[in-house]
C-alpha cells in the first residue's frame, strides 16, 4: 500500500433537489479527490469512487451506508428511508476508493440537523356516493 | 341495523355544524359567526348522504377519522361548482357520540346532513348540492359530483 488517497477536503449538504409526493429527497455532495496524501496526483488511469456513510455518533462509529462505489461527487438520500430522526443531528463521512483498492481514511464528519418533516400538501379525494334522500 | 340508521340520522342533523350563510363565506373562525343549528325541521326533510374519502388525491390511503377535519357544503342553482363558490355550511368530519351508558364518547364518522338546516338558500325549487372534504392540514378535495335537489 504505497499511497493512500487523501481524505476529502469538505463535505456539504446541498438544498433539496426534489421533493416528490412520497419522500423528501436531499443530496449530499463533496469535493472530488484528485491527489494522494503526499500531494501527488492520482494517476489518470485509476478510477475514483466514493463510499458515503452517516451516523449519529460524532466519533463516526456505527456507520450506516448511504452508498458505495459512487463515481459522482454527490448522491441523493431520503432521511426517512435511512431512518434519520427528524430534528436530530447526524454526521456524514465519506471515504475514497481507488480502482486499485486503495482506500482513504474517513473524511471528517459533517454535522447536519435533520429538518422537521415538510407539511403534507396532499388533498383528500372528493367524497363519493352522494345521494339526497327525501324523508317525510 | 335500525338503531344504527337512527344514529346516523341523528348525526346528520346534530353533528357539529357551522352555518356560513350571511358571513361572507369565510371560515367559521372569522368574526364569530358560528351558529348552532336550530330545532330539527318539521315536515319532509332532505338528507344528504355521502361516503367519506379513504384516499388522498395521489391514491395514498387516508384515515377519514384521523385525517379529515370537516366538509364544506355548497348549493347552487346549477351544477357548475367552482373554486370561487362559498360554502354554505361546514360539517365536522367526525362527531362524538355518547355511549349507551353515557360514560364515554365514541368518535363516529359523519356521513349525513339534513339540508333543511341550511339557511339562505338560493331561490328555486331545483337546486344542486355538492361538497368538498377538508383535511386536517386544510387541504381541500375536489367537488363531489353535483346532486340535484328537488325542493318542490
Amino acid at each position: 500500500m504505497e499511497k493512500i488517497a487523501k481524505h476529502l477536503l469538505w463535505i456539504g449538504i446541498l438544498a433539496a433537489l426534489a421533493i416528490p409526493a412520497f419522500a423528501e429527497t436531499r443530496t449530499i455532495s463533496w469535493s472530488a479527490v484528485t491527489t494522494y496524501t503526499d500531494g501527488t496526483p492520482i494517476e489518470a488511469g485509476k478510477t475514483v469512487s466514493y463510499s458515503v456513510y452517516w451516523t449519529t455518533d460524532p466519533g463516526l462509529a456505527s456507520l450506516h451506508s448511504i452508498g458505495t462505489s459512487i463515481a459522482e461527487t454527490s448522491t441523493p438520500f431520503d432521511p426517512d428511508v435511512l431512518g434519520m430522526i427528524r430534528g436530530g443531528t447526524v454526521y456524514f463521512t465519506v471515504k475514497t476508493v481507488l480502482s486499485a483498492n486503495e482506500i482513504s481514511a474517513l473524511s471528517p464528519g459533517y454535522a447536519w440537523v435533520v429538518p422537521p418533516a415538510p407539511p403534507t400538501t396532499r388533498a383528500p379525494s372528493a367524497p363519493k356516493g352522494g345521494i339526497i334522500i327525501r324523508k317525510k | 341495523m335500525e338503531r344504527h340508521t337512527t344514529m346516523r340520522m341523528l348525526l346528520g342533523g346534530l353533528a357539529a355544524v357551522i352555518l356560513l350563510a350571511g358571513c361572507g363565506g369565510g371560515s367559521g373562525d372569522e368574526g364569530g359567526t358560528s351558529k348552532v343549528p336550530g330545532p330539527a325541521p318539521s315536515g319532509p326533510v332532505s338528507i344528504l348522504s355521502w361516503s367519506p374519502p379513504t384516499t388522498y388525491n395521489d391514491n395514498v390511503s387516508l384515515d377519514p377519522e384521523r385525517d379529515l377535519a370537516y366538509y364544506e357544503i355548497f348549493v347552487r342553482q346549477d351544477p357548475n361548482f367552482t373554486d370561487d363558490d362559498l360554502p354554505v355550511a361546514e360539517v365536522a368530519a367526525v362527531a362524538g357520540v355518547p355511549s349507551p351508558d353515557g360514560l364515554t364518547i365514541a368518535r363516529v364518522l359523519v356521513t349525513e346532513f339534513t339540508l333543511e338546516l341550511l339557511p339562505s338558500l338560493p331561490n328555486g325549487s331545483q337546486l344542486y348540492v355538492s361538497m368538498r372534504a377538508v383535511g386536517i392540514d386544510k387541504q381541500k378535495s375536489a367537488f363531489m359530483d353535483p346532486l340535484p335537489w328537488d325542493r318542490s
